[in-house]
């Protein structure tokens, strides 16, 4: 399973990573971006992602600002304050 | 005409010597010109009417002197007791004032530290922050455990205190900043370039944690364009100057922050808290006290 995690702070994406391992090996976090900026590029160029991890608070806005941009067919999980 | 005569000698000598600054050369003064003025007047008015209006039943020059005298004492103690009294009076009811304004403001700032400080959210980033570097590093966790408390033991000892030195604010502020690094990891610098002789200059507790935590809460920060917070001593000035970078979405603010710095330091001193904001700048200078204050 290839997922992408959304978060502003390094430490943050590090930490969901390694639960993230812990539940399944197989799942493979392909990146982690800080911005509503860089998700925005990234989303619109990946297409064989699974599963979005997102953090609502990110380095220059909220991520709501995301979706509102582009539409994803994919799981969304928001979190806030992991 | 004796009452208003003594009433200028008042105003006039206000002006010269003042009751706070001198107030046993004003006295001694004040009542040798009032009482020779009055004596003065006292004596000549009752001259010119025994001349001109009718002889006095005993004229009898000492006596009328003495007269003179004594009236014109008693005048003038009088004037000065009263004159005195109110401006006493007023001057501590005005200095009470200062002081209530004073003390509701420090109790402001000292709910702000704490409501900020002790806020669940400073907490739970951190206490985040640390069960992330649990799994990561052992021996950065102590370190930020370390760090953590550091910063909490300074604000429980200074938060009542007026001025604390700033190479004690200086230490707390780099635990401060420690956490930040942790929690923000490059996406945000900070450059402390402070002059040794100037690490016993005094300023409010909490005033630069305030500043450095305003730079975050206004600025986006990301690893893409880190925010760069600079922290420097001019003459007298402690400045903390950042890169202007504004959030879309700023959190919630009372702004009362700068504020509150700014009152707090005119019970301190003349110099003034000064903001400078250019399009790619926020520069807020603080000024450092010298601490025979």
């Amino acid at each position: 399973m290839k997922v992408i995690i959304i978060e502003d702070e390094v430490l943050n994406a590090e930490h969901l990573t390694i639960l993230l391992k812990k539940i399944d090996k197989k799942i493979e976090v392909i990146f982690t971006v800080d911005s509503v900026k860089k998700s925005i590029k990234l989303l619109s160029e990946k297409s064989n992602v699974d599963l979005l991890f997102v953090d609502i608070h990110l380095a220059d806005g909220i991520s709501f600002d995301i979706f509102s941009k582009i539409s994803v067919d994919i799981p969304v999980i928001f979190y806030y304050c992991l | 005409m004796v009452w208003e005569g003594s009433l200028r000698i008042d105003r006039w000598l206000s002006i010269k010597l003042s009751w706070e600054i001198k107030p046993l050369k004003r006295a001694i003064s004040q009542g040798f010109v009032s009482i020779i003025y009055s004596t003065s007047v006292i004596y000549s008015g009752t001259s010119a009417f025994q001349k001109f209006v009718c002889p006095l039943p005993e004229p009898n020059n000492t006596k009328m002197i003495n007269a003179g005298l004594i009236l014109g004492g008693l005048f003038t103690l009088i004037l000065s007791g009263t004159e005195i009294g109110v401006q006493f009076f007023n001057k501590w009811k005005a200095s009470l004032l200062e002081v209530e304004k004073y003390k509701k403001e420090t109790i402001e700032a000292q709910l702000e530290n704490l409501k900020s400080q002790v806020n669940p959210h400073f907490l739970f980033n951190n206490l985040s922050v640390l069960s992330s570097l649990v799994y990561k590093d052992q021996d950065k966790a102590v370190d930020f455990i370390n760090q953590f408390s550091k910063v909490y033991r300074y604000i429980l000892d200074n938060k009542s205190k007026e001025l604390v030195e700033l190479d004690i604010e200086l230490k707390f502020i780099k635990s401060y900043c420690y956490l930040l690094n942790i929690r923000f990891g490059d996406s945000i610098k900070f450059d402390f370039k402070i002059t040794d002789n100037q690490q016993l200059q005094l300023l409010p507790p909490m005033a630069l944690q305030l500043l450095i935590e305003n730079t975050i809460k206004h600025n986006e920060t990301s690893l893409d364009e880190p925010l760069k917070v600079n922290i420097y001593t001019t003459n007298d000035y402690l400045i903390v100057a950042n890169n202007l970078q504004l959030r879309k979405v700023s959190e919630p603010s009372s702004k009362m922050g700068l504020k509150n710095i700014t009152s707090r330091y005119h019970h301190f001193t003349k110099m003034e808290v000064k903001i400078n904001e250019t399009e790619k700048l926020f520069e807020v200078h603080i000024p450092l006290l010298k601490s025979n204050l």
